[in-house]
């Protein structure tokens, strides 16, 4: 099939500045004639601009009072103008390009959709550095995983004998989507919600992965009615460990013709 | 004693790296971690093909496959306690080791973790370096945002045998679907008649004619990721392997919780979210 030129990757540079990036990520960047960033750091923005030809940061699209909608839409236009004029064009989003970020996938989408060749690289999330850094493997009681002002808003029932994770609880209850804080208030409406399926005193995670070098990953645990009196930032996450233990479902195991006893531990 | 003994004696020499290598050959593997398993001075391996080691000795000549350890009728569990018993003895001669993990070391995969709980109980240097799992790579390949709707991941045998519940409002992704209802740890395939149990327990959330989605990520730089869309009925009737992943849409639409938002004194109108 052929396809125009100009083309889009997404490219994902991880959280660790410089680090985290993938071989192959990295060399689309350094071919790329132009690269759009958007990444957490202007040191990261620096870091770029060694590796690639020319770099344009998505960042100032953003602004106080704007709705986010508004900001994402004004990035994917920008790329695709580039695309459109036969150029290869890279996205570089930091963690993961696909998770959490609208404007990635949809670029991905209306370039295809234009006959472009485009494309996503998987890279290394803020939740992929979760599970390195609290030792927490997903396969072991499962995970969930929300935008903490989802969770909130809309009737998302959790699993308490999973892994609950809540992503941006620095913005939760927030929900203008044209600011970027929360207020402590909100902050105790959510942690009362919670406690229909948590008691007050479940020991909870506070979690910032690494971006720069010099920063330090914070994991911090605290009692959940104690939550409100944290500092509570855009990169934070709360990971709530399982409440209840699992139990065997029997008839399931009728079905299977064994006992509880015959399930071997993985 | 000599001077050098002494030494080895009061600081703790050896090291364990825990390493991921990503999915694809070669290229997903984080600079970062391609720069330990250079420096190490040898580097334990579970790769899920053998030209993926041979990618690893151009990096380093002191590679050792930890897959002769897996057998089939072997107890797994046997198994990963002689992985780690082989990499603590090279940690305890006072070298660099490095495990590379293919994936993300830390995401289904126990000897990682206990190897690095085992070294830093005898006072060694261990940690783990992220990297792109099977999930990660099912976000950019399929165009999944697990933050659109929410995603809830388990172990399929684990959903089977044991009471863990859905909410089907977001996606749910279900991990060795391929292996699901083997519960003796000792084989790695599955039965038609299992995943019929698996599907009927799916019904409780889904009706049979969902579309749902069998992936495989791509793990040579030649292949192309599976992403076969189906009805969850014809699961029984369909290959699996032990790296495919089932993936199950949500079903209905998220509905504000009126109840929340009373108690915030917001309307419907207010919230600008989707």
């Amino acid at each position: 099939m052929s396809k125009k030129s100009g083309q889009f990757v997404a490219v994902s540079t991880g959280m660790l500045l410089a680090g985290h990036i993938s071989v192959r990520s990295l060399s689309e960047l350094k071919n790329a004639d132009v690269v759009f960033c958007l990444v957490p750091h202007p040191v990261i923005e620096e870091w770029l601009k060694q590796v690639a030809k020319k770099v344009v940061s998505l960042q100032s699209l953003y602004a106080e009072g704007k709705h986010r909608m508004d900001t994402y839409e004004e990035m994917v236009s920008m790329m695709m103008k580039v695309v459109r004029l036969g150029k290869s064009v890279c996205g570089a989003f930091y963690g993961h390009a696909g998770v959490f970020a609208w404007a990635p996938h949809e670029t991905i989408r209306q370039a295809q959709a234009e006959g472009y060749h485009a494309y996503m690289e998987a890279g290394i999330s803020a939740e992929a550095c979760l599970y390195a850094d609290l030792g927490i493997d997903p396969g072991n009681f499962g995970v969930q995983s929300y935008e903490a002002s989802q969770f909130l808003f809309f009737n998302h029932t959790p699993n308490n004998k999973a892994y609950l994770i809540l992503w941006q609880i620095g913005l939760v209850g927030e929900h203008t989507a044209k600011k970027l804080s929360t207020t402590k208030n909100r902050i105790r409406k959510f942690v009362e919600y919670l406690m229909k399926w948590y008691p007050p005193n479940h020991e909870v995670t506070i979690y910032e992965a690494q971006v720069l070098p010099i920063d330090k990953v914070r994991k911090d645990t605290v009692r959940l009615d104690e939550l409100e009196q944290e500092e509570l930032k855009l990169i934070s996450t709360l990971v709530i460990p399982p409440a209840e233990k699992l139990t065997v479902n029997e008839e399931n195991l009728k079905v299977y013709g064994i006992t509880a006893s015959e399930i071997a531990k993985r | 004693m000599t001077m050098s003994n002494t030494n080895r004696n009061l600081s703790k020499e050896g090291e364990f790296i825990a390493v991921s290598t990503g999915m694809n050959l070669g290229g997903q593997i984080s600079v970062i971690a391609k720069d330990y398993i250079q420096k190490a001075d040898i580097v334990f391996a579970l790769m899920p093909h053998t030209l993926a080691e041979r990618w690893l000795e151009r990096l380093n000549p002191n590679v050792v496959s930890l897959q002769p350890y897996y057998g089939v009728g072997k107890y797994r569990m046997q198994s990963y306690e002689e992985m780690i018993e082989a990499m603590m003895d090279e940690v305890r001669k006072g070298t660099r080791v490095c495990g590379a993990f293919y994936g993300h070391a830390g995401v289904f995969a126990c000897v990682p973790r206990l190897t690095i709980d085992k070294a830093r109980e005898e006072g060694f240097r261990a940690i783990m370096e992220p990297g792109i799992s099977a999930e990660a790579c099912l976000y950019a390949d399929i165009g999944i945002d697990p933050g659109v709707h929410g995603i809830q991941g388990y172990e399929a045998s684990q959903f089977l045998f044991y009471n863990q519940s859905l909410n089907n409002a977001a996606y749910a992704i279900m991990w060795q679907i391929g292996i699901v209802g083997e519960h003796t740890a000792t084989q790695f395939e599955t039965r038609p008649e299992w995943v019929e149990s698996f599907v009927e327990r799916l019904e409780e959330w889904y009706p049979s004619s969902h579309e749902v989605i069998l992936y495989e990520a791509a793990v040579l730089p030649i292949e192309m990721p599976r992403i076969e869309y189906l009805k969850l009925k014809d699961l029984p009737n369909t290959e699996m392997s032990t790296k495919t992943t089932l993936v199950i849409p949500p079903i209905r639409n998220l509905e504000l919780n009126i109840d929340v938002l009373e108690k915030m004194g917001l309307k419907p109108e207010d919230i600008a979210h989707g």
